[in-house]
């Protein structure tokens, strides 16, 4: 029963999907065509798109949670937003951590991956919307990257990177980047952390769809107090440590407070020197972390 | 300015701005992985750029830009006018 019920969820993975591709490409392919006539001036363009994406990323979070595969929340609202242009940072656990704040703040321009932003079906419609080439990794090209973003702030749109430089490992973080904290630091914006925490794990690097979890996943979006430009004295890259260091400590909080019960550790709590023989017992269940 | 004048010019504000040693950055030297550049040093050179040239140097001509010869190009064909 638990297989067939999960077999059943893979295909409405599967089509929320297939429907977020096919808005892609429509508005790709037959919207943005035709605002390009119409609509010369590249920054009201780039407003309309950008609201009709935000419109889309709403219909799309809106049929996960109708079909209860993800359940994307903002904690705390808008209220916390700085006024103008700022650089968000913020970890990326799953798949939609884009959507899904595009689909909660406006005038946001986001640095994706190099290969999505040439992409025939979508990267049109990514261009129209401003968002920023990631580059390939490359000095120069990053420079590129922080280039253009550096337009973005002038023309005061808030820019969202995710330092990690691509999707976190599942319940891990790799270590952030400078970059966002250095662009903010020479944009002289304020840093504007988002934690986003996804229980149980979805949507995560590594995790293919059919083993998308039986219960609906609580994507919990939770915004910062931000960092106005200039009250950090330290350097981007000391910065860039303590704001990395307070994101897996958020973390780390955060698993204890949702899986109160798991893992089942109390019984295991065994004095091992004066036990000697429950080692190899305990070890021998499997249970990680029970030798400690 | 002639080739060689340019990367003279762009091997002694390297050195000085990235404390490399002259004698590393050649031609053919990979600015991320010969170098040890990262996209910030990137940024700071791209602003170097536009200060020996007098120039905007626009987004997509930085992203092909690899190694040291990669530099000295970019900066004949902005200070040529070209860009």
């Amino acid at each position: 029963m638990r297989v067939f019920l999960r077999s059943l969820r893979t295909p409405l993975v599967a089509s929320a999907f297939f429907f977020f591709w096919m808005g892609g490409v429509v508005l790709a392919w037959v919207v943005c065509p035709v605002l390009a006539v119409t609509e010369p001036d590249a920054l009201r363009r780039r407003r309309i798109c950008q609201r009709m994406v935000q419109r889309a990323f709403r219909v799309f979070h809106a049929y996960m949670e109708a079909l209860n595969l993800l359940e994307m929340r903002v904690v705390g609202g808008d209220q916390g937003r700085p006024p103008g242009a700022f650089v968000m940072v913020s970890n990326h656990p799953t798949l939609v951590d884009a959507t899904a704040i595009l689909a909660s703040y406006d005038d946001v321009c986001c640095v994706i991956k190099s290969s999505l932003i040439r992409n025939v079906f979508v990267g049109r419609l990514l261009r129209f919307c401003g968002h920023i080439d990631g580059g390939n990794g490359d000095a120069m090209s990053g420079a590129a990257t922080l280039q253009e973003a550096l337009l973005r702030l002038d023309e005061g749109q808030g820019v969202l990177i995710f330092p990690e430089g691509s999707r976190s490992p599942r319940r891990g973080m790799h270590s952030f980047r400078r970059g966002a904290f250095e662009l903010a630091a020479r944009a002289n914006v304020p840093l504007w952390p988002m934690f986003i925490s996804c229980d149980p794990p979805a949507l995560a690097r590594g995790v293919p769809i059919w083993k998308h979890p039986e219960i609906s996943a609580r994507q919990r979006l939770t915004p910062q107090p931000f960092v106005p430009p200039g009250s950090s004295s330290s350097s981007s890259r000391s910065f860039c440590r303590e704001v990395e260091a307070s994101c897996r400590q958020w973390l780390q909080d955060r698993n204890m407070l949702d899986h109160p019960g798991e893992p089942a550790r109390l019984p295991l709590m065994v004095d091992t020197t004066r036990a000697p023989g429950l080692q190899a017992s305990v070890n021998a269940t499997g249970v990680e972390g029970a030798s400690g | 300015m002639t080739r060689d004048e340019i990367f003279a010019q762009v091997t002694h504000h390297m050195a000085e701005m990235f404390e490399i040693d002259p004698a590393t950055i050649k031609a053919d030297a990979l600015l991320r992985e010969h170098l040890d550049l990262d996209s910030i040093d990137a940024i700071d050179l791209a602003v170097k750029i536009e200060e020996l040239t007098g120039k905007r140097v626009d987004e997509n001509s930085l992203r092909s830009v690899r190694t040291v010869q990669d530099v000295v190009d970019l900066v004949e064909r902005i200070a040529n006018g070209a860009n």
